[in-house]
């Protein structure tokens, strides 16, 4: 029955709702002067949207935009009619839920005076602001089939909302007849579903906050939780009188918070999309979006403001969709599922469609988050186990038998005839072994650790081959940091590849720096290798493209070849 | 006695000279040092060595390869190196020994002596033998090995195929660097000893075995009764 009942009230109320969602319906009300229908078989309440004004000091009456609240600021006089038909069901009685922007009114049923809210005034002065929500039980007696008149008398003096800047966000359109137990009962609804959403929400920015401050900070998660934060408020503000009798003095400065508000979240909810999804235009777009917010929010409302907001984060959700970035889809999902229930619920009336869209909302937020953390650790832990494996091969270089035995055995081989030779040897290779143990933990050193490992690895060679190598340094940047051991190990290659025994041998490291690209050039002239002209790749090579890898994932580049005899190895590192 | 030290680091190739010439004090008669493979190359195609002292890094690739050429030749090779993982693959390529790095002159003097030692020091794991043909270097699995036969002062390793390879080995060599599943039954054969089916005396001193496969091959008067012993036990 109900569900009945919903769609043929949907059917009739989308198209409407749809209209006044772009601010359009005012055109459609002035034009018609029928009366509000009441069917008294039926069990939904009615929105009283269809305003007349009465021109000061003369008996003419024209059409009201209840959109609107401009027109409400001083002492006025308001009606609309109501047209009963049927008579009422038995024990049952009719309400009139008036939630208005109005100060102080008197409030006539068939002229008759059914409430006095504040007190009215046609001076600023002598004005008393009333309640902002009032609920008028309607005798079974007055309530007759027919046509009834709703007349108000209202003064509206110091009443904020009627500022020019709040005029299309407030008006008469949220006053509303139905059957008393109906109204009741959409009430309590109405509260549920917005705790259930504020509970959710908060919980949603706790998660966040607390993924941000666990060790995942990243912007975003703070992004989401102020957007979250900002929902609640909103939320809260916005049906504040369903928990708390609130006067209209002080709905005032809600109700500029209250738009503040509104244009804010829908800003920190594109913001936080754009963050999530790394999708670089950050800077610019918080400006942008502030502007299109207030804006829509100012000189359309909020409604067309949400639209507006959740298309752009929708917008920006399948864009990283269709870049495969993790947990968009069910974020693009998402959105499109907050905005599908919020046109859906808020086709019913004093029904809180932003709190069950946020609860969507957030519910695919939180999988989307989840995935993205998965996926996450599951890349930190390969990174950490990329850089154990990395360490590891750096020690065990520096303890290998071929390096460190035959090292050993060339001190024995020194100690008879040159026992000053042996003591260098053993210094060098003590030295060695404190900078790669030093070194090795790192994930980046500078370029003058580097050198001074280098230079000293030459010194152990040339003590150990007995000849000389030396190491010719060209306008090299010795602060800037590169990952460990990479022009250690390209040496040692060339030491290994390029050099007869008993071999003289020079290396030249140099440095460019091009438009942000770092150029690094290891030459060695060692004579085995134009002899060969074959390329010395091999374990060496394969850890220093891993030790690039890890450090600048695939922003570098490395080339080995012989140029005019002499063997170059190049690095290009595309980012500082 | 001619000695070949075969050395990448020069200041540890002389060092390795003077030990050797140290522990062999007078009992050799050259000892010469090259740093490279292609020097040692040329020089034992141009000399007659006998011991070779092969000390280069078998680290990765370039192992098997050093290995392989190494124990081509007539010499008997030691290998000198720090990469001890590296030993049991030696010993299949049929070095005589396997000295880690550093060493002492002591280690030296026991390799040595078994060089010098008349007994059989049987390698228990040969497992490839080189061969070096005109088009380079080959190795041979031991399995694939039917019997070998002595061919002049070379070997002829002769396959379960058919056909047959000639090593720059002598025959005493070869008898050293094998292990003791083979046994040397005639003065121009070594044959496994599983592989032998049946011996027999044909008459005017004259004996003879049958391999699994049905070939004969000449047996020695003298290694007839240490043939009966092996195949009795």
């Amino acid at each position: 029955m109900f569900c009945r009942l919903a769609l043929k009230w949907m059917k009739r109320k989308l198209a409407a709702n749809i209209l006044s969602i772009l601010g359009m319906v005012s055109l459609i009300q002035a034009a018609s002067a029928h009366p509000i229908n009441f069917n008294t078989s039926s069990d939904y309440v009615v929105p009283l949207i269809k305003w007349a004004v009465r021109e000061s000091s003369t008996d003419i009456w024209r059409s009201h935009d209840p959109n609107l609240s401009t027109e409400l600021i001083g002492y006025h006089e308001f009606k609309t009619e109501v047209h009963i038909e049927g008579n009422l069901d038995e024990f049952k009685y009719l309400v009139l839920r008036f939630y208005g922007p109005l100060s102080a009114y008197k409030l006539y049923w068939d002229d008759q005076l059914m409430l006095e809210n504040g007190i009215v005034s046609n001076t600023a002065n002598n004005e008393q602001a009333g309640q902002l929500l009032q609920t008028i039980k309607l005798p079974r007696r007055i309530t007759t089939p027919g046509s009834h008149t709703i007349r108000l008398t209202a003064s509206n003096w110091a009443n904020g909302i009627t500022h020019p800047l709040l005029k299309n966000n407030f008006g008469l359109k949220f006053t509303y007849i139905g059957y008393g137990h109906i109204l009741a009962a959409s009430e309590s609804r109405a509260i549920l579903s917005i705790t259930l959403g504020a509970g959710v929400l908060v919980l949603t920015a706790l998660f966040s906050l607390v993924l941000f401050y666990s060790g995942n900070t990243y912007r975003s998660y703070v992004l989401l939780s102020i957007f979250c934060l900002l929902n609640v408020a909103v939320l809260l503000i916005q049906y504040v009188e369903l928990y708390f009798p609130v006067k209209m003095g002080h709905y005032t400065l809600f109700s500029m918070l209250l738009i503040l508000l509104i244009a804010l979240k829908g800003v920190y909810l594109c913001y936080f999309f754009s963050h999530h999804f790394n999708l670089g235009w950050k800077k610019i777009s918080f400006a942008i979006l502030l502007i299109a917010s207030v804006v829509s929010i100012i000189y359309i409302n909020s409604d067309f403001n949400f639209f507006l907001m959740t298309t752009i984060a929708t917008l920006f959700a399948g864009y990283a969709a269709f870049h495969r970035r993790v947990g968009s889809l069910s974020s693009f999902i998402g959105l499109l599922g907050m905005i599908a229930v919020y046109v859906i619920t808020n086709q019913f009336p004093l029904t809180p469609g932003y709190a069950y869209g946020s609860i969507f909302f957030a519910y695919a937020m939180i999988f989307s988050i989840g995935k993205q953390i998965k996926r996450t650790n599951q890349a930190k832990h390969r990174l950490e186990l990329k850089s154990a494996q990395l360490e590891m091969a750096m020690l065990k270089k520096s303890i290998q038998p071929h390096f460190i035995m035959n090292t050993l055995l060339s001190i024995i081989s020194w100690l008879e005839e040159q026992p000053k030779i042996a003591a260098d040897l053993i210094h060098a290779l003590a030295k060695e072994f404190r900078i790669v143990s030093d070194v090795s933990s790192k994930n980046e050193i500078t370029v003058k650790e580097e050198l001074e490992l280098c230079e000293n690895h030459l010194q152990i060679m040339s003590l150990r081959k007995g000849t000389q190598y030396s190491l010719v340094k060209n306008n090299l940047p010795l602060d800037y940091k590169i990952p460990p051991m990479i022009f250690h190990t390209l040496l040692e290659n060339g030491l290994t590849h390029a050099f007869q025994p008993g071999e003289k041998g020079t290396f030249w490291l140099s440095y460019s720096s091009d438009d942000g690209v770092h150029k690094f050039t290891l030459e060695n002239n060692g004579s085995h290798v134009s002899l060969n002209g074959n390329s010395p790749e091999g374990m060496g090579l394969t850890f220093v493209k891993s030790q690039l890898r890890l450090r600048y994932h695939d922003e570098w580049g490395l080339t080995t070849g012989l140029v005019d005899d002499k063997w170059v190895v190049e690095i290009r590192l595309y980012r500082s | 006695m001619k000695i070949l030290v075969v050395e990448d680091e020069i200041p540890i190739a002389t060092y390795i000279k003077n030990q050797v010439a140290a522990v062999l004090k007078d009992r050799h008669s050259s000892i010469t040092v090259c740093h490279t493979l292609v020097e040692a190359d040329i020089l034992t195609d141009s000399r007659s060595i006998d011991l070779c002292l092969l000390d280069l890094n078998l680290n990765g690739k370039d192992g098997f390869e050093i290995l392989r050429k190494a124990t081509a030749h007539s010499f008997e090779t030691i290998v000198i190196s720090a990469n001890v993982d590296r030993a049991i693959e030696a010993f299949e390529h049929g070095v005589l020994d396997f000295i880690p790095k550093p060493f002492e002159a002591d280690r030296l003097k026991i390799a040595f002596d078994r060089f010098f030692s008349t007994e059989f020091n049987r390698r228990t794991h040969l497992k490839y033998i080189s061969f070096r043909r005109r088009d380079g270097y080959h190795v041979l699995k031991t399995k694939n090995i039917r019997y070998f036969k002595a061919s002049n002062i070379y070997v002829e390793a002769h396959l379960w195929t058919g056909s047959y390879e000639l090593l720059d080995k002598t025959m005493e060599v070869m008898e050293k660097m094998l292990s003791t599943e083979f046994v040397r039954l005639h003065r121009s054969y070594i044959v496994r000893i599983s592989d032998i089916k049946s011996y027999r005396h044909i008459g005017g001193g004259t004996y003879q075995i049958t391999l699994t496969d049905g070939v004969t091959l000449p047996l020695s008067r003298d290694k007839y009764k240490l043939l009966k012993d092996l195949l009795d036990s």
